[in-house]
């Protein structure tokens, strides 16, 4: 729960990079399309206002925005400092603790194409309902297994 | 109308919802045409960075849920981790420290009930009778 915390807090206190800040900090990269770049500067753009508009509105930023906010923003590794520090700043915790923490959640984010299995409950809706399906999931797994041993076993016995 | 409904809807209006939830390449095209002139006009950004940002917060809010939610979701997840490893006996000691730094009061109730289980589980299988060697279990 510490850990939870310190990163919320961490998220709503971040201040985004103004825009001309970002773009001298986030040169286009090497290969990069010009489209490429126009898609990155203007998703910016939207972030920062919409977090300009929610900070005014004195609203949680952690509530209002999605993954699309650390990927849009690029601010993840500027967060996830601010969480090491606030949960250091404790003095009770093993720094390896908060780094396998941080560690999980930020495999989730860098690449949202890979389906893996922490993203998948991280980053659900219904958390539950996921649970239930990834159980359903492996009880057919394990039928189909059974089954397919019981065949096996049919034909070596016919052997 | 919620928080969120109130801030979101300062930028986008309730009644274009069905218009710009629109997925595929066709929309991923429309906004990147949109990107452009947002990004090329210097003078007049007034309706079409409006336009730009409604399709862009839509895209956004479809992407994920929120992040509070995401690491509520990864607590639950450490901490069903640790049970499980607790429930099978394979417990790596810097998870178990990791999910208990993690654990609140209930879930510390539920550890215990795992534990309970577990307790239950090992005192039924010592009871039971072991069969003798060359003799089948009647």
């Amino acid at each position: 729960m510490l850990f939870g915390k310190c990163l919320l807090q961490a998220i709503q206190t971040h201040e985004l990079l103004s825009y001309d800040d970002f773009i001298l900090q986030h040169p286009q990269r090497e290969g990069e399309s010009g489209m490429d770049r126009l898609d990155v500067l203007c998703r910016y753009k939207v972030v920062y206002q919409l977090h300009t508009s929610v900070r005014k509105a004195d609203g949680k930023i952690s509530r209002l925005f999605g993954r699309s906010f650390f990927l849009w923003s690029q601010c993840w590794l500027q967060v996830k400092a601010s969480t090491i520090e606030l949960i250091q700043a404790m003095n009770t915790i093993d720094p390896d603790e908060v780094e396998i923490f941080l560690n999980v959640y930020e495999k989730t984010l860098n690449d949202t194409t890979l389906a893996t299995e922490e993203e998948e409950l991280i980053w659900a809706e219904n958390f539950s309902e996921v649970l239930r399906n990834r159980q359903r999931l492996r009880s057919q797994v394990v039928a189909g297994r059974i089954s397919d041993k019981a065949q096996d076993d049919d034909d070596d016995h016919d052997n | 109308m919620s928080f969120e409904d109130h801030v979101f809807h300062q930028i986008v209006p309730s009644d274009d919802d069905d218009a710009t939830t629109a997925e595929g390449s066709s929309h991923h095209n429309q906004i990147s045409s949109h990107h452009t002139e947002l990004l090329s006009s210097t003078k007049d950004q007034g309706s079409s960075e409006v336009e730009v940002i409604e399709r862009l917060v839509k895209e956004m809010q479809a992407q994920s849920p929120s992040i509070y939610t995401s690491v509520k979701n990864l607590i639950a997840y450490l901490v069903g981790r640790y049970c499980y490893a607790l429930s099978t006996q394979h417990c790596i000691a810097l998870q178990c420290t990791i999910s208990y730094q993690l654990t609140s009061a209930a879930l510390l109730c539920r550890k215990r009930a795992v534990v309970r289980n577990l307790q239950q589980s090992t005192r039924h299988h010592a009871l039971r009778k072991v069969p003798t060697p060359g003799h089948s279990d009647p």
